[in-house]
């Protein structure tokens, strides 16, 4: 039975990370879209809800950092930048200790 | 709701940027020189540039500190407007004047890889500086600058 569960456990994380990347995947491209086409016009305006400030900061630790190395694209570098941002807006710890 | 987000982020690891020092100054350098990039767009830049701002203000971490202090430290000095201006000012303090040598000596000792960083590092303000001034005289630019964020 616990074989059983822990089974089951597995395939729930898979699917939420298959969820999260997917998110991160549709996310990335809008956000590349828009800094591409010079979409925010008022750096204010990125100000998203708590909600997904909480989303945005999970993803810089779970994905975007981690994934970070020298050969990244510029939007890579980009989107580490405006999530620090928001999380700086927001209050919340951006560099740690 | 603070409780809430505390309570969040004390189950994460916050300390993502310590984590990995290494590739902290390798993005922060990439940022660096991402802020002078007159290819960018302004709004793009400004976001940029908050970063950096929101860096400055945490000097507290030592990582950052790390990425911070070199961009401010009296190399910068190079880009007085006039040699004799300079010696005026290090003539003021003792000092500055041997800070100001110890800087020479660093660059001087230094191995070829490192020149061009160090270079980097005394012309960054500067740089960023005059492109500043440069879009203030600018009536066409739009006026993105200015809509740097209080953070």
């Amino acid at each position: 039975v616990a074989e059983q569960e822990d089974h089951e456990n597995q395939g729930q994380a898979r699917r939420v990370k298959n969820r999260n990347l997917g998110c991160i995947r549709a996310r990335g491209f809008s956000l590349q879209i828009a800094l591409s086409s010079g979409e925010f016009a008022d750096p204010r305006e990125v100000r998203p809800s708590v909600s997904s400030v909480l989303e945005f900061a999970n993803m810089e630790t779970s994905y975007l950092w981690p994934g970070y190395s020298e050969d990244s694209s510029n939007f890579h570098v980009l989107l580490v930048v405006l999530i620090a941002n928001v999380k700086t807006r927001e209050h919340l710890s951006t560099w740690g200790k | 709701m603070i409780d809430f987000l505390g309570a969040y982020y004390n189950d994460k690891d916050i300390d993502i940027f310590s984590d990995n020092p290494a590739e902290f100054s390798t993005l922060f350098r990439r940022i660096l020189s991402m802020t002078l990039d007159t290819s960018l767009s302004a709004n793009i830049r400004t976001h940029l540039l908050s970063f950096i701002i929101s860096a400055f203000q945490s000097l507290d971490s030592g990582i950052v500190r790390k990425e911070c202090a070199p961009l401010v430290s009296i190399s910068i000095w190079h880009n007085l407007s006039s040699e004799k201006k300079r010696e005026h000012k290090l003539g003021q303090s003792a000092q500055l004047r041997k800070a100001w040598r110890a800087a020479a000596k660093r660059y001087d000792a230094a191995d070829e890889p490192t020149k061009p960083r160090l270079r980097f590092e005394r012309s960054w303000l500067f740089t960023l500086l005059l492109d500043f001034f440069n879009q203030l005289y600018n009536e066409t630019s739009k006026p993105g600058w200015f809509n740097v964020p209080c953070v």
